[in-house]
């Protein structure tokens, strides 16, 4: 396959060689498209099945996929990129009274690595914080995240924010983090509930299609 | 370095060397110095400027002196108080005591196996258990209950814990307020704020968001506890990889530079206020599931080692465990940690019991490790080579072909040696006659007979009363 190298450099996450690839690729008069689909994205769909089989550690699914970035960025010009970026633009944030960020941290990268777009909201984020964030941005997801059993309901609290301000309807509000649940996120409404960050992704790009 | 206690075990396993050590506190010096710590406190920087400190912005950077006058000016040890006269614990030396971890989300029935909330009931339940437990020294706070509203959870736990158990206390919580009422609670007990700081009921255990990077809420628990001259640790958090470098000694020293600019604050608010070191929760993230994962190798022993190195007490963790059951798992790592643990010289060796990443407390699995820790407690005992234990003469009457069994040595040395309650050491048919039962079908067996038997002596009328207004006073609004 004449793209098997530029696969292979993306799974080892060599942004710059992977750029290298793509140009080449281009100047042996490959289309832009049929590098991304079976090259980029092709590369892409076996990082995300070796990801889900335990044979890559996160870090280097996150580094494969800065990597596809670089190889994306050469053929930003012949690709009408907004089309290829995906339709999410999802604000996250952990709740007030809640400092923890390593889990949402790594939901947020493994989302922007999956074409979403993702505004950090940081932590210790207060409904109406979230809230404006959602307006200013025009997101279509809140991603909310929270560790405490205290903190949790900071997500009632912002959903009723959103409701309020009549936000609701335009965005997917999707919740996780240690004490959260499916039941919990049915209660509250919220449009989906994911245990880690694979999870998150699929959720996410479900709730997106 | 710490010196052997008399009368203490001649065991310590470590890793590292005294210059492996020196490197170390070396390379969080160099850190503190050069990058610093973003404090986001700003009294905080105020009194660190006022010392001496390089503060730019919220970034606070010591120098080596400030550094070496912190660690001269706080105790090597200090002593927790239980109600009464029971239960005294002196943290310092190779003295190692035990404590159940706090507050998780879940927790794993032992009646009907099922994992669910808990409830205020149940926390009442556990702490009693952990009282009757013989070899848990000292307290948190179990579960989380569910069945209480947010702002006053954290303050009726806490009193849950003051009225069934005479132990000392490890006291954690997310809001100051929780914190200070909590405080109050024990200075009420102890007859007033001189009278606790006298005899301290507790341990304030305070998380830190980031190594290098102190949150307002950090820092002021910090600065009220150590205003209140009463001992605290301060922990920083570093899940390798993440929030921290990938490698121990570099997760180490990120982790040690931000518990000595803890340390420095809390000499500078009250010199000689009791900081024990914890090297950070240096817990290992499972690159695969981001698991944080309490059992993990890497973990262990060397931040003991980096406490012992300072002469300072060290709060360690151990017998905590990643199973999602009472099983084999869950026993091996419990048995493994605290083992190292111990053999470390860890002073303060909390969350035993913890399962699941820290999400879920077992009753049934406080009992298996209950029995793993006492043991330990039996091993760790110093062998003593003397005329009585050599017990040459009564050798030389019963030998060669004599027995041994009616020998008054033999006698007086029955109950040195160790037995267990829940392991099983009978016979095939004696063990098949009682059941068959497996060790966590036993363990939940005792869990029982234990609530059921334990008394407790309930609180004075009048501290009860005076305990739910504080609890009044403090409440959070939300
Ligand atoms: C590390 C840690 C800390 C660190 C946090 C460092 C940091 N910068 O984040 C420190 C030590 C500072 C800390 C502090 C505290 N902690 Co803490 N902490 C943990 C611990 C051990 C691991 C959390 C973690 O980072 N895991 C690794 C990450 C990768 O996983 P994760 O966060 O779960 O995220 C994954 C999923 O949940 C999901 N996810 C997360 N967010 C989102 C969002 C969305 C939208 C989706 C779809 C998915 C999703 O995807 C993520 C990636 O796979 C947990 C125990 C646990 N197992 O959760 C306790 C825990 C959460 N902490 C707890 C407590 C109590 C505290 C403190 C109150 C203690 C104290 N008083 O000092 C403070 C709170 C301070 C505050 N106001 O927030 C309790 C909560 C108990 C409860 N019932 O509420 C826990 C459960 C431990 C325990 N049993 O005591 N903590």
């Amino acid at each position: 396959m004449a793209f098997d190298k530029l696969i292979e450099l993306v799974q080892v996450g060599d942004g710059q060689q992977v750029a290298a690839e793509v140009q080449k690729q281009l100047d042996a008069g490959n289309s832009a498209p049929t590098i991304l689909n079976d090259g980029l994205i092709a590369a892409m769909d076996i990082v995300g099945e070796k990801m889900e089989s335990e044979e890559m550690f996160i870090p280097e699914v996150l580094r494969s996929a800065k990597a596809m970035e670089q190889g994306l960025a050469v053929m930003k010009d012949e690709l009408a990129l907004d089309d290829v970026q995906a339709s999410g633009k999802v604000v996250i944030g952990t709740v007030k009274g809640d400092l923890h960020d390593i889990g949402k941290n790594l939901v947020s990268m493994l989302l922007s690595s999956a074409g979403f777009e993702v505004i950090d909201a940081g932590i210790n984020v207060a409904p109406d914080a979230f809230v404006a964030k959602v307006e200013e941005t025009g997101a279509n997801f809140l991603a909310m995240s929270a560790l405490l059993t205290t903190t949790m309901p900071m997500m009632k609290q912002t959903i009723a924010e959103l409701e309020q301000r009549g936000l609701r309807d335009r965005v997917k509000v999707i919740i996780g983090g240690a004490p959260v649940n499916q039941g919990y996120a049915d209660e509250l409404g919220a449009d989906g509930y994911a245990s880690d960050a694979g999870a998150a992704i699929k959720l996410a790009k479900s709730l997106r299609a | 370095m710490k010196e052997l206690l008399q009368g203490q075990a001649g065991v310590r396993f470590g890793k590292l060397t005294d210059e492996q050590c020196a490197k170390i506190h070396e390379a969080s010096c160099r850190l503190l110095e050069r990058v610093g710590v973003e404090a986001g406190h700003q009294r905080a920087r105020e009194i660190l400027a006022q010392a001496g400190a390089k503060v730019t912005g919220e970034r606070v950077r010591l120098s080596r002196d400030l550094i070496d006058w912190a660690l001269a000016k706080s105790p090597s040890g200090f002593t927790l108080y239980g109600r009464g006269e029971e239960h005294s614990m002196p943290v310092e030396g190779t003295n190692v005591f035990y404590g159940n971890g706090s507050e998780t989300p879940i927790m794993i029935d032992h009646r009907s196996g099922a994992r669910r909330q808990g409830t205020l009931a149940d926390v009442t339940e556990g702490i009693k258990l952990i009282d009757a437990l013989p070899h848990i020294d000292f307290v948190m706070s179990f579960a989380l209950p569910w069945d209480l509203d947010t702002g006053v959870v954290y303050l009726e736990q806490f009193k849950a814990m003051m009225a069934n158990t005479t132990k000392p206390f490890a006291y954690v919580a997310p809001r100051l307020s929780d914190v200070e009422g909590m405080v109050a609670m024990m200075e009420a007990e102890a007859g007033g704020e001189e009278a606790h700081r006298a005899r301290p009921r507790g341990l304030s255990y305070i998380n830190v968001t980031h190594p290098l990077r102190h949150s307002q809420e950090d820092l002021e628990k910090l600065m009220f506890v150590a205003g209140k001259g009463i001992p605290l640790v301060y922990n920083p958090a570093v899940l390798r990889g993440a929030s921290g470098p990938m490698t121990i000694p570099a997760a180490l020293a990120v982790a040690n530079a931000g518990e000595l600019f803890g340390l420095v604050l809390a000499q500078l608010i009250n010199e000689g206020t009791p900081v024990s070191l914890s090297g950070g929760t240096q817990d290992k993230l499972d690159m695969h599931s981001t698991i944080d994962v309490y059992s993990a190798p890497e973990n262990r022993v060397a931040f003991a080692e980096m406490a012992n190195w300072y002469d300072k007490a060290h709060w360690g963790l151990g017998g905590a465990s990643d199973s999602k059951v009472v099983d084999e798992q869950a026993a091996a790592e419990a048995a493994l940690s605290l083992t190292l643990e111990s053999l470390a010289g860890s002073n303060l060796i909390h969350d035993v019991g913890y399962m699941e990443s820290g999400l879920s407390n077992s009753l049934a699995q406080l009992v298996v490790c209950d029995e793993i820790i006492g043991w330990i407690k039996r091993f760790m005992q110093p062998l003593e080579v003397s005329d009585e234990t050599l017990a040459l003469d009564m050798i030389e009457r019963v030998a060669p072909e004599g027995d041994y069994l009616l020998e008054d040595h033999t006698m007086n040395h029955l109950n040195d040696d160790w037995y267990p309650r829940v392991f099983d050491h009978r016979t095939f048919d004696k063990w098949t006659a009682a059941g068959g039962k497996t060790l966590s079908e036993r363990a939940a067996v005792r869990v029982d007979e234990l609530i059921r038997k334990h008394e407790i002596e309930p609180l004075a009328d009048a501290l009860s009363e005076r305990l739910d207004e504080i609890i009044q006073e403090f409440k959070a609004s939300e």
